[in-house]
């Protein structure tokens, strides 16, 4: 598993690393994502969140499903979502 | 339950032998019957008398359905006399796996009563607007007082007309997106005809007996009930459920390469050029040797696939687009060669192999019917770097049930399939160890060609930027994802090989280098001839096998 310049248990670590990390993702995108903003809106596709959704998984070391993206589809509610997963497994796993 | 075997034994009995004119479910009857856009009468009869639709449900409720490769290797006696007399019945699959994943107790036993007394179902997601894209379906579903109210068009839906229950899906949420989706289960006698207008049957240019219908709804009211599963989880069901069905279909057709071969086969043994039988000919010897390894390989990949569904259910998000884009382009490529064996016969609506055109126009829809070949490579893309990347860190052997005619599979668990992977793939992480193995002489070579050719892909993997994985991704890139499709296929070739009894066909280094030849032609369609030996032993076994009686491909099991 990777280990971390941030916590990836607090929200707000989490969300900056994944603001910059959806960025990749993003066809077009000039400005910082808005992290209170739907994915979506950025053009986003199913496809591309299979993509992100893996690569999130993969630097984790947490299973992220596509739909925790759907289910939480800006990047402050993923945050949010995937610190607290993050936090439920023991400090040793 | 009456063992596999023993089913489909029982199976090819009550269909009888295809060949013999008089056999109201023979080619000759199914021919007929495809000029009258139909299926044979007295073959549904059959299947009825079978209790057919019992190997859809699961055991737990009632049905034969415990292993997925069992059901498939079953459908390929159906498959193989008509391939519309397969889907038509096959077809209901897609509405049952959606049923059978997020269906409530209620609705997974009324839709298990029906299938068990030979009723149909019938799956209503299509609309041709949209194609595979379909979170972007239209028909609607909104809250009313009391339940729900319906509207739209679903076209181009097989079995519509005459199905005793539909699996719906429909846009219950206002924003875009796949949690706006919903899918719902309803039985035929809830569409009002005063609200429900069916369409004129869609006409089609193969599997002509498969009757494809559509409806215009218009402010049909519903209970909220009739939800399958939780409202917005439509796609989610769908993406899991149709894992099942993107294999298990396409791997029913390899029947259909299997007559299209006895067919070409039975010609050419009997037909005489510049005095001596034209399979003597080597282009045609080439053509037929070639075709039987393409068969070989499609039901290696199918059966790895359907297996791993049930003994490594994480995989299923990859395996699936990977069986339907591989073995769906090797059986059109397959029809089309040996077209040109056939020759002029190829072109007759009569005589005694009037059955091959019929063929031909039968295997168009494997391309693009459920999900088109081109979809499938957008799946796999954005899994492929996780896949490269896993799979070069963590090789491993693949497991041994995977391959071999022995194998004990876990139940097939529906709910816990997922939408992605996390590079987790047994079938692509055997390539770093297949070398270890013992290997014929003959083999190794091309063997270490394929381990080469993934490592290349691994690294031409990594470089892969995530915005090159979108829907919009370059040709080239693309190409890796359909790269990624043959090294699967390699891999469980090498793994039948090795798990093949001592003494068996499958055990020799015949077809195996005939396979990973095949395979390597795939991506580099010039020179790549059949290793000397090959071609004389492919063309021995498929004779014998024809003078037996037996299927052509892994589980050369006595065919009528």
């Amino acid at each position: 598993m990777t280990t971390f310049a941030f916590d990836p248990t607090v929200p707000a670590q989490l969300q900056s690393w994944l603001t910059d990390r959806v960025a990749e993702y993003l066809p077009d995108v000039t400005e910082p994502v808005d992290p209170h903003r739907q994915l979506g809106e950025y053009g986003l596709d199913s496809i591309a969140v299979v993509a992100f959704a893996a690569d999130v998984e993969d630097q984790l070391g947490t299973v992220v499903d596509p739909t925790a993206i759907w289910d939480y589809p800006t990047i402050a509610q993923l945050a949010e979502f995937l610190a607290a997963e993050l936090g439920e497994r023991s400090p040793a796993a | 339950m009456i063992g596999i075997g023993s089913r489909t034994d029982h199976l090819e009995k009550l269909l009888g032998d295809p060949w013999d004119a008089g056999n109201p479910a023979g080619f000759g009857a199914a021919v007929a019957a495809d000029e009258r856009e139909e299926t044979a009468a007295a073959a549904e009869a059959a299947l009825d008398d079978f209790g057919l639709h019992a190997e859809f449900v699961p055991t737990a409720l009632g049905g034969r359905l415990d292993r997925v490769d069992h059901m498939v290797e079953l459908m390929r006696s159906v498959y193989r006399r008509d391939p519309a007399l397969g889907l038509g019945r096959s077809g209901q699959l897609l509405a049952a796996v959606n049923v059978w994943t997020a269906g409530s107790p209620e609705q997974r036993a009324a839709a298990a009563a029906l299938l068990l007394d030979n009723r149909r179902i019938a799956c209503a997601f299509h609309e041709l607007a949209h194609g595979n894209d379909i979170a972007a379906n239209t028909f609607a579903a909104r809250h009313v007082e009391g339940g729900l109210r319906l509207s739209g068009r679903k076209e181009s839906i097989a079995n519509l007309d005459r199905a005793d229950a539909l699996v719906v899906l429909a846009r219950t949420g206002e924003h875009d997106g796949p949690r706006s989706r919903s899918q719902l289960f309803l039985t035929a006698d809830r569409l009002d005809p005063a609200r429900v207008r069916h369409l004129p049957r869609f006409r089609s240019v193969g599997m002509r007996g498969v009757r494809l219908g559509g409806m215009e709804v218009d402010g049909l009211d519903v209970p909220a009930g009739a939800l399958l599963g939780t409202e917005g989880s439509g796609v989610d069901t769908a993406a899991r459920a149709f894992q099942v069905t993107r294999m298990a279909l396409p791997a029913m057709t390899t029947a259909l390469l299997d007559t299209a071969l006895r067919v070409t086969l039975h010609h050419t043994r009997r037909r005489m050029l510049y005095g001596r039988e034209a399979v003597a000919i080597p282009v045609v010897r080439t053509v037929l040797a070639e075709t039987f390894a393409d068969l070989l390989v499609c039901e290696a990949l199918s059966q790895a696939a359907t297996r791993a569904l049930q003994l490594r259910p994480e995989s299923g998000s990859v395996h699936a687009p990977a069986v339907k884009y591989l073995v769906a382009g090797v059986l059109t490529e397959a029809l089309e060669r040996l077209s040109t064996v056939m020759g002029s016969e190829f072109y007759r609506r009569d005589g005694e192999h009037a059955v091959f055109q019929k063929l031909a126009r039968d295997v168009k829809p494997v391309a693009f019917g459920h999900i088109a070949r081109a979809a499938c490579l957008s799946a796999l893309l954005p899994q492929l770097p996780g896949l490269l990347r896993r799979s070069a860190r963590e090789p491993a052997p693949a497991p041994d049930s995977l391959f071999g005619a022995e194998a004990v599979l876990p139940a097939l668990d529906l709910p816990a399939l997922r939408l992605a992977s996390g590079g987790r793939d047994c079938l692509a992480a055997s390539l770093g160890t297949v070398l270890d193995d013992e290997l014929p002489a003959a083999v190794r070579p091309l063997a270490e060609e394929h381990v080469r050719a993934f490592a290349a892909l691994a690294g031409a993997g990594a470089s892969l930027r995530p915005r090159q994985l979108a829907i919009d991704a370059e040709v080239p890139v693309r190409r890796l994802a359909a790269r990624y499709t043959v090294a699967l296929a390699a891999a469980a070739c090498l793994g039948v090989h090795r798990m093949a009894a001592d003494g068996d066909f499958l055990a020799g280094p015949h077809w195996l280098a005939a396979a990973l030849t095949r395979l390597a032609a795939l991506e580099r369609p010039s020179g790549a001839q059949l290793p000397a030996g090959a071609e004389d032993a492919l063309i021995a076994e498929l004779t014998d096998r024809d003078d037996r009686g037996l299927s052509f491909g892994l589980d050369a099991r006595p065919y009528l």
